[in-house]
């Protein structure tokens, strides 16, 4: 689905990604795990075009999109959650998630300024989409508020839920369960395993090793830029440089 | 009609019920004022809510700031009165061809500035109205400095300049129009993709809105209101000179939709009269006017943010609230009685 | 004609310089774009043209006396409002419009207390042309070029030799790790503000003698002093005095040699361009993209 070849980036003299290759499969859950610094959201970020990158390639069913606009991938059908929250603050919970929906929504100028019957049509579809996405979450009964007003869990439930609404082929998750207590840390598990259902594919950065070995079908662990095992989660648990990135490193 | 009504809440009724109030208020002024004058004068607020709503889609909605659009006004009103004079086109279809030629415009400068950071798009504006300004100056045939006359308003047959009430109709109509039109848009896709590019125009980006294209298309929309609004005051007035359109006047429509409420349909409306009071009985004192300007600014920046519209709508939330007990205890005091 | 053109460029560019250098000075050091500058030209113009002409103090008096109100004018400034508004966390666009707020309470208050009429600014010197190289052209001018290049050099000494300098120096490239080595950021700022006040009130006792103390004169060369800031890159302080004397000079060129009443729209234009194809300005040092 997502295959990486060869990405470096570097910040000034920093190499904060050193050649790193990999393959995300459809319709699977791939994690990404390593020590904190160790680039991966930096890679997250060459896949979904905000970083550029001058050396190697990405590509996206098979086609290059190396380097590609932010909002040109996310039409094309990837989507991504953020390490920090990136919620539009000031605006209702349902109009974020309904920017998820924004490219999928034809309508144009003449509709939104003069609401044909046509474009009432779409907008009704469009919330009964981004709805549906809030219940995935659990979320439909704060859609009225204003999203700077739910709490940090509940704010990471509901960028989940406007990238749904964006209607992915794959979904980025970026620590989703940061900042999460275990409760909602075990919902998260059930709301991602039901997002594979849906024939999404997942490739999710995780700190928290318990996390991603259970939800994980394929697993690479990267330190300092370097992609150092990949494999099963079993088989990444029991591998000594993966032992001694975690408790030798950090 | 009525029974939509009564599926609203009570604030939203509140709401509906003030605004009617205002448009009844409005629509019925003209039979009590009949000083020509003081109805000139209720007509060019029209101008002035016309403008500062062409702002507010830009700053209030799309989150970028302009201290030049003077400048579209003055391309709106030049454009509108060269046509008029020259061609002989009706003026009404000029003021219309001059809004989109000031878009036009707007979208032109808009696309290099759509890349600067607040600051510096700010600068780019004040640049860009100053430049505007000296261009009008330097063009003879606009005879810039003793002004040019134009053409009076007809629309269908009526001459609208012929009597003062004509335009104070207009321009409620126009007014009318622009605001439905925005709020139209603040509830719709384009809009809602503007306000999330005020908001986070990076995590815009990765949910699929080309920044770049609305931030563009804000700049468009409140240029063509913006020129339509210099059309309309250059043709109601009778008269433009490039005097009316010197940089720091732009500014006037900033402190409009900040005192009246950012990304509100009726704050450009509170601004504008505001401001068109103030500027009349202030008329003398222009230094005193200038302070005290500067200063509503900074207080409304510092303690509501919101506007007036901000405070309306909490007066509006109380009285809401009061009404509810109110009705509550009614039906409790019939309950207990039967 | 050729050296009275590059002579009144010079001079010109090198006010323009420093009328952009109280803004760069700012920026760097805080990130505001600060439209309030521009009415401190006013406000400095129309102290030191009373002390001079009305007191009667002699011009150097005057004009450290001047600098010094001013000084003490744009500390008390940054201390008692922009820094309330900076807690506030006021978002940058707004805080923009702060400025600009404060400019007009600034440009309607020397009206009330000044007078909307100009002063004439009498002359410092008694000759009053000079002759230089078949040019004739006023002391003032020459003086004005000089100190230009005299406050220049006091502001480089000052950030780069003293401790206050160097602290606001640490203040601008990271006001948090600034506050961690034990430097007040609060102080800081109000230093920086209170030398863009001195620098503004240089500009105002150079141009006074040139267009007269007017309530209209910060608006009438603000826009300059950005465009010359502009054009070097906004921040960087030696950029802003290269982009004035550039500025000066094709301006001084267009009015010399195609028509006088074009130059100010080339001006204008130019730093209109520069902003839309090279918003960093020549010499790279902010970024200011945007997505």
């Amino acid at each position: 689905m997502i295959r990486a070849e060869n990405v470096t980036v570097r910040f000034g003299g920093v190499v904060a990604v050193n050649d790193v290759s990999m393959h995300v499969e459809k319709g699977k859950v791939t994690g990404l795990i390593g020590p904190n610094g160790a680039g991966k959201t930096t890679l997250f970020n060459t896949i979904n075009g905000v970083q550029k990158t001058p050396e190697g390639h990405v590509y996206f069913e098979g086609k290059e999109i190396t380097n590609g606009k932010g909002y040109k991938l996310c039409e094309a059908g990837i989507s991504r959650t953020y390490q920090q929250i990136n919620l539009f603050l000031s605006m209702s919970v349902l109009n974020n998630v309904m920017i998820g929906q924004h490219c999928r929504i034809p309508y144009g100028l003449v509709g939104s300024l003069f609401h044909t019957p046509k474009m009432r049509r779409q907008e009704q579809a469009a919330r009964e989409e981004c709805i549906k996405c809030l219940e995935l979450v659990g979320m439909a009964d704060k859609k009225d508020l204003p999203a700077g007003a739910l709490a940090y869990g509940e704010q990471r439930l509901i960028e989940i839920a406007r990238a749904l609404a964006t209607k992915p082929k794959v979904l980025l998750l970026d620590e989703p369960a940061a900042g999460m207590n275990a409760t909602e840390k075990l919902t998260l598990n059930n709301i991602i395993q039901n997002i594979t259902k849906m024939g999404i594919t997942v490739l999710i950065i995780e700190h928290d090793m318990a996390v991603i070995m259970e939800i994980s079908d394929y697993v690479y662990v990267m330190d300092d830029g370097h992609l150092i095992a990949e494999g099963t989660p079993v088989e990444v648990q029991n591998n000594p440089a993966v032992i001694a990135a975690y408790l030798g490193g950090a | 009609m009525l029974t939509r009504f009564k599926t609203y809440t009570t604030q939203e009724k509140v709401t509906r019920c003030a605004i009617l109030a205002l448009a009844v208020v409005l629509l019925v002024l003209p039979l009590f004022v009949t000083n020509s004058y003081r109805l000139y004068f209720f007509s060019m607020i029209g101008v002035y809510i016309i403008a500062a709503s062409g702002l507010d889609v830009l700053v209030g909605m799309s989150g970028q700031m302009s201290f030049g659009h003077i400048a579209f006004l003055a391309y709106g009103g030049y454009i509108s009165v060269l046509l008029s004079n020259y061609t002989g086109i009706p003026v009404i279809i000029c003021m219309i061809i001059a809004a989109f030629a000031s878009a036009g415009i707007g979208m032109v400068i808009a696309v290099p500035c759509a890349k600067l950071r607040a600051q510096f798009l700010v600068l780019a504006t004040i640049a860009f109205s100053f430049f505007t300004y000296q261009l009008i100056c330097n063009l003879h045939f606009l005879n810039p400095y003793r002004g040019l006359y134009t053409e009076h308003m007809v629309l269908f047959g009526l001459d609208l300049n012929s009597d003062y009430r004509y335009t104070y109709y207009f321009s409620f109509a126009l007014v009318a129009i622009v605001l439905v039109l925005k709020s139209l848009l603040s509830k719709s896709k384009a809009g809602r993709a503007m306000m999330a590019v005020r908001d986070n125009s990076r995590s815009a980006d990765g949910m699929g809105i080309n920044v770049r294209h609305y931030k563009v298309l804000a700049f468009a929309i409140s240029a063509f209101l913006c020129g339509f609004a210099g059309a309309y005051m250059a043709h109601l007035t009778g008269f433009i000179v490039s005097d009316s359109f010197v940089q720091p006047l732009s500014f006037n429509f900033v402190l409009m939709i900040i005192f009246g409420g950012t990304n509100t349909v009726f704050g450009p409306v509170i601004g504008a009269f505001m401001y068109q009071l103030l500027n009349e009985l202030l008329a003398s004192a222009q230094a005193w006017r200038s302070v005290l300007y500067g200063v509503i600014v900074l207080i409304f920046i510092a303690f509501l943010p919101g506007g007036c519209v901000a405070g309306l709508r909490r007066a509006g939330r109380g009285l809401a609230k009061l009404i509810d007990k109110n009705q509550a205890g009614k039906e409790t005091a019939r309950n207990d009685k039967s | 004609m050729l050296i009275s053109v590059i002579i009144a460029g010079l001079v010109m560019g090198a006010i323009y310089g420093m009328v952009g250098l109280g803004f760069s000075i700012i920026f760097r050091a805080s990130g505001i774009m600060n439209l309030a500058q521009s009415e401190m030209i006013t406000l400095a113009s129309l102290i030191g043209v009373t002390l001079y002409q009305t007191v009667g103090l002699s011009f150097w008096l005057a004009l450290a006396l001047t600098m010094l109100i001013m000084f003490a004018f744009g500390a008390l400034l940054q201390l008692g409002i922009i820094s309330k508004y900076s807690d506030r966390g006021v978002a940058g666009i707004y805080m923009v419009l702060v400025t600009l707020g404060l400019s007009k309470v600034i440009n309607g208050g020397c009206e009330l207390i000044f007078g909307a009429n100009p002063i004439q600014f009498p002359s410092v010197f008694s000759v009053s042309t000079v002759n230089i190289l078949g040019a004739f052209v006023t002391p003032e001018r020459i003086l004005s070029f000089f100190l230009s290049a005299l406050g220049m050099l006091v502001i480089h000494l000052f950030l780069t030799k003293t401790k206050v300098g160097i602290a606001t120096r640490a203040c601008a490239s990271d006001a948090v790790a600034a506050e961690a080595c034990g430097i007040n950021v609060v102080k800081s700022n109000a230093v920086v503000w209170g030398l863009a006040s001195a620098v503004a009130a240089m500009c105002g006792m150079m141009l006074g003698p040139i267009y007269g103390a007017a309530i209209s004169l910060g608006s009438k060369v603000g826009t300059k002093g950005m465009a010359s800031s502009v054009s070097g890159g906004f921040g960087n302080i030696y950029g802003a005095m290269v982009g004035g004397l550039l500025l000066g000079i094709v301006e001084s060129f267009v009015g010399g040699y195609v028509n006088s009443t074009m130059k100010d729209m080339v001006a204008y234009l130019l730093l209109f361009l520069m902003l839309c194809v090279r918003p960093t300005g020549l010499f790279n040092e902010q970024a200011v993209r945007d997505v």
